[in-house]
């Protein structure tokens, strides 16, 4: 529980950060230290230099861009993002997934930006941002380039991220319809054995568009488009979607580790998805 | 001497939700924990672990770390083997000879310390762990008993030619008779898996070896020093009077810090191969390597009558509890202690195994074997219940021993000295209103909702009275008994202080012991100051330290014995000066005064000013100065025979009942509502003890539902961090109701009993019966724990509806 050797530097903007980076080998950012810290504790993780981001005050907003779309500073940390009025009431699932997120201290220090960057398999933001089609905003030594968090996570704990890149901005745009979040874990706390988001609108019972994408189910997130299309267009019946869903699950191959096999993890995900879009279909 | 019935009479403060007197320290953090001391010139130690569960090792190379600047010395088994003897088993007739504080020649378990590191400060320390290069040649592991018990299976212990470790057999009454009469055998084999209390400190040793008085000063985190500074000086040829040991007041033990003497002979022998005081602060990994409670598994076959009258119960418990010999058989035998759980069994046969196998060390663990042999227990009765279609109450009220059957010796010799069982169910029936439970829960089920009432019943015994660890082992055991010192003065300004020769592990020891010395010099808790630091310089037994729920026995009985003595020589020397008979005197505001002339009066003050200043003016005869100290053991410990032994000797019980909802879908429960009534005798405080049975219930739910450690099919421990070890939190803690009944124990001074293990004990059944009741309409049969979502979904799976 104590890391190894590190040379510990406090950026003083983005652009201090970058070209830090790019001048030593073996940095990596810090941010609200919430992933890192544990792991450089147990030894997984030995970076040579911590360059620490978090008192760079212009990644820290939440506000609304021209096009009415959110714009979140990567350094927000979920305890906000669970709190701001505006993210409640015209974003509501975000806040939603936030407050899902671990435990009241990890939300207080956690941020957005480190919490994608991280890249957790099961981690809770990234099938709510996938199915609201949002994108990240990450800013190198060549000017910024705009990625959709659907390609911006690779695999396990790996992102297109370049080691002296920083993502500087989550990009949401406005949704219409009904959007859930919903997690099982073993506790409150815990990181998701599956989660699940859906982004749903209807018209007298009639599906116009349905975005779903689950986690902790596969090396990343992923978006269900098969099991969308075969929702879409039409009424929601219990026994057809359980058998879309069931299709769908077919192709997940899920991990199995000691809070649950891959076969129970299959399992649970059809549970909590058809949960999951019930609830929106009849709320 | 003060009678019970006077103390009883005029108590203000026993009995009453007193405030405990140590949180504000503890809250502004100043509780004065073992890693809050730093000595001069400190240095850190780090201990390397095997990544290994079985295998030999062909070489150490320390060099590199040794180059490493900062790096003192590095120590291997190879030296340890050279300068200690092994350790030993306490139970077994034939210890193990080759298993040292360090590993030599061979690991045995994943994490077993292989070396350990002395530097300057404790990065160094831990980045020369990455430069000691040690060569293994892994062996086939021995995971489980089963495999453990094949004809050629790997050897833990080559010297021994077996895995099993102890195997005996006890008998009581007549078995045959009982089964032949029987109209219903319930039969079946339980399992409990491997968990483990996780204290919020880990284990902490700063030990000084000083060379010029040759004389070891240790702290510890040490549940049981006594023990320890017996186990260290035979390790380490030091002997006892040459070792001061000192525990601060611990940050929870739960029997987790038990097993910690094998770490303070590690760093004291480390500090005297240096010469420097060396730390050593277990991290969180290195705690949940181990020591565990052992996994294992009984096959129980329990004798009933049509009526649902229990005639008899045999009983095969098998443990994979060797690894440690240390520890080997504890868990068995202490099932002595509650076997027969609450109920009028008259024939009974326990047979057991102790298993070596390469799962981590095993450990004391908050009630030891005590909850998995209630789980067994309570299991049984639901299961005959259900073949005999009766209620579980109804089961449970047949087969109760009566109140007036007390005090109650067991086939074994095991006495309850107290307890109305019936009643105990009867109000928790009440409390949770369980005619309307069962209404609901058909309603719900029409619904589609599955709920479930799980009900246990059980003792929680407390006291160990040691010489148990030979009831298998011939000779006469090191150690018989129970018992505790207490020194209490009154100072030369007058204040009382108290200590024990036991441990504060945060169980309110402060508050409970002021509260009863308040009541005997009629004084205020806070006007009494509690010494929480055992000093092994201030007398100490043999075992002495906190565990087996003994303090509320031997502790308040030393700290009640002294104070009576103090009182009497205050009342002598208040006597003389006052010229007053003693009979005639009372205490009262701090001062003695006549009952029929309250002006005749000396304050404290004055009397302590006699006995430590004017010696002279001392009654005649009377020794100067105002310090007692007394022993106290208790006077119901029998010494162990095969035949009749009392292996605990005070004996709690309570009821428990819990509501659960399962989500049959994903296996996920929800308890609805849980109640407990608790019958610790007389009760001290009863927020601390209401505290107790709450904290200790949620240890066992975490049992059932949430905890685990589980290894990989090459013995290695997936579960290193809280990522994967999940203890229950305060979301998934349901709110708990405890009702308080009072038995008072006529074994113990005043009429208290044990605390603190219960819940941990009755809990596992009431949750899994609860569980099964949920799910009776899928004809589910629960056998096993952990109950996690995924084993529940399977049960179902595997069920028929």
């Amino acid at each position: 529980m104590i890391p190894r050797k590190f040379e510990y530097y406090r950026a003083k903007s983005v652009k201090d950060a970058i070209d830090f980076l790019s001048t030593h080998e073996g940095a990596k950012v810090i941010a609200g230290g919430q992933s890192l810290v544990p792991l450089m504790k147990l030894r997984i993780v030995s970076p040579t230099y911590l360059v620490d981001i978090g008192r760079i005050e212009e990644l820290r907003y939440i506000r609304v861009g021209d096009k009415g779309e959110l714009r979140i500073g990567a350094l927000t940390t979920h305890a906000e993002i669970e709190e701001s009025e505006l993210i409640r009431e015209r974003w509501p699932v975000l806040a939603e997934t936030a407050e899902k997120i671990a435990d009241v201290q990890i939300r207080s220090r956690g941020t957005i930006g480190g919490s994608l960057c991280h890249a957790d398999p099961a981690a809770d933001y990234p099938p709510t941002l996938i199915v609201l089609g949002s994108e990240v905003v990450v800013r190198g030594k060549e000017g910024k380039r705009i990625v959709p968090v659907e390609d911006f996570i690779l695999g396990p704990f790996t992102t297109n991220i370049e080691e002296n890149e920083i993502l500087e901005e989550v990009v949401i745009p406005p949704y219409n319809g009904k959007a859930g979040f919903t997690k099982f874990a073993r506790r409150e706390g815990d990181l998701a054995v599956v989660n699940a988001a859906a982004l749903l609108k209807a018209d007298n019972g009639k599906v116009e568009d349905i975005r779903v994408a689950v986690g902790g189910v596969g090396p990343k997130p992923v978006r269900l488009e098969a099991l969308e299309d075969k929702v879409k267009g039409g009424v929601i019946e219990e026994d057809k979607l359980s058998s879309a869903i069931d299709e769908a699950v077919k192709e997940l191959e899920p991990p199995t580790d000691v809070h649950g096999t891959s076969e129970y993890r299959r399992e649970v995900t059809k549970v909590v998805l058809k949960r999951l879009i019930l609830d929106l279909y009849r709320r | 001497m003060l009678s019970l019935q006077e103390l009883m009479k005029r108590r203000k403060y026993i009995g009453q939700a007193f405030k405990r007197l140590e949180d504000l320290k503890l809250l502004r953090g100043l509780g004065g924990f073992t890693d809050d001391i730093e000595l001069a010139d400190q240095h850190y130690a780090a201990i390397l672990r095997s990544p290994y569960a079985h295998a030999k090792i062909k070489s150490i190379d320390v060099s590199k770390a040794l180059k490493l600047p900062g790096v003192v010395y590095v120590l291997t088994g190879e030296e340890v083997a050279k300068l200690t003897k092994p350790m030993y088993a306490r139970a077994a007739p034939r210890s193990p000879t080759t298993h040292y504080i360090i590993a030599k020649g061979k690991v045995r378990y994943h994490g077993e310390p292989v070396a350990a590191v002395v530097a300057k400060d404790k990065y160094t320390a831990y980045d020369a762990l990455d430069l000691i290069e040690v060569e293994y040649e892994p062996l086939p592991t021995v995971m489980t008993i089963e495999e453990a018990l094949k004809p050629n299976a790997p050897l833990i212990y080559e010297e021994l030619g077996t895995n099993i470790i102890i195997h005996d057999k006890f008998e009581f009454g007549d078995l045959e008779t009982a089964f032949n009469r029987a109209d219903v055998v319930i039969k079946e084999r339980f399992r409990i898996h491997r968990y483990a209390s996780t204290p919020l400190e880990n284990y902490v040793v700063n030990a000084y070896y000083d060379k010029t008085r040759d004389e070891l000063l240790v702290y510890a985190t040490d549940q049981q020093p006594g023990r320890t500074i017996w186990g260290v000086s035979r390790v380490l040829g030091i002997p006892p009077e040459k070792i001061r040991l000192m525990v601060p007041p611990i940050g929870g033990g739960f029997g987790y810090k038990l097993a910690i003497w094998q770490y303070v002979a590690i760093i004291s022998l480390l500090s005297k191969l240096t010469g420097k005081p060396v730390k050593w602060v277990q991290t969180r990994m290195e705690s949940l390597y181990g020591p565990h409670r052992p996994d294992g598994y009984m096959d129980a076959e329990l004798a009933l009558k049509r009526d649902g009258t229990m005639l008899g119960m045999k009983l095969v418990d098998y443990q994979a509890d060797g690894n440690w010999p240390f520890v080997a058989g504890l868990y068995s035998l202490i099932k002595f202690a509650n076997m027969f759980g609450c109920y009028r069994i008259k024939n009974l046969s326990f047979e057991f195994y102790s298993i070596a196998t390469n799962k981590p060390p095993v450990v004391q663990d908050r009630g030891v074997g005590k909850p998995f042999m209630t789980f067994v227990l309570e299991r049984l009765v639901d299961l005959a219940a259900r073949k005999l279609k009766m209620d579980p109450t109804d089961i449970r009220f047949k087969n109760y021993i009566q109140p007036e059957e007390m005090p109650y010796t067991t086939p074994s010799g095991e006495v309850y000295e107290s307890g109305n069982y019936p009643l105990t169910l009867k109000k928790a029936l009440e409390a949770i209103n369980y005619k309307e439970w069962r209404k609901k829960q058909e309603e719900l089920r029409r619904q589609g909702r599955y709920i479930g009432i799980g009900i246990s019943t059980g003792i929680e015994p407390g006291t160990s009275n040691l010489g148990y660890y030979y009831l298998s082992k011939p000779g006469i055991p090191t150690f018989m008994g129970a018992g505790e010192i207490a020194t209490i003065e009154m100072d030369m300004t007058g204040r009382i202080k108290v200590r024990t020769s036991s441990c504060e592990i945060g169980t309110g020891h402060m508050t409970s012991i002021a509260q009863v010395v308040a009541d005997i010099f009629n004084i205020s808790p806070e006007e009494v100051t509690v010494d929480l630091t055992f000093d092994s310089t201030q007398g100490f037994l043999g075992y002495s330290g906190t565990y087996s729920n003994a303090f509320q026995d031997v502790d308040i009985g030393a700290v009640v014995k002294a104070a009576n003595q103090l009182k009497e020589k205050i009342l002598r020397i208040a006597s003389y000066y006052l010229k007053v008979d003693p009979k005639q005197l009372i205490i009262e505001g701090r001062a003695v005064k006549a009952v029929f002339d309250k002006s005749r009066m000396i304050t404290f003050e004055d009397i302590a000013t006699i006995a430590y200043r004017r010696l002279l003016m001392l009654p005649p005869g009377e020794e100067p100065g105002l310090v007692v100290k007394a022993a106290y053991m208790n006077p119901f410990a029998k010494p162990p025979q095969k035949t009749n032994f009392n292996i605990q000797l005070t004996h709690a019980n309570s009821a428990h009942i819990c509501v659960v909802e399962v989500d049959i879908e994903t296996g996920k429960v929800s308890i609805l509502k849980y109640v407990i009534v608790h019958d610790a005798g007389r009760v001290i405080n009863p927020k601390i003890v209401e505290g107790m049975a709450i904290g200790s219930t949620v240890s066992g739910i975490g049992g059932v539902l949430y905890e685990e450690f589980v290894f990989d099919e090459n013995g290695n421990n997936l579960c290193l961090t809280f990522g994967e070890y999940l203890k229950p939190t305060p979301t998934e803690a349901p709110d708990i109701e405890v009702h308080e009944l009072q038995s008072p124990a006529p074994s113990t001074v005043l009429g208290t009993k044990a605390a603190g293990e219960g819940g941990a004990i009755t809990s596992l059944a009431a949750v899994a019966n609860a569980i099964e009741d949920a799910l009776s309409p899928f004809n589910v049969k629960i056998t096993e724990l952990p109950l996690t979502p995924e084993r529940i979904w399977r049960l179902i799976r595997g069920g028929k509806r």
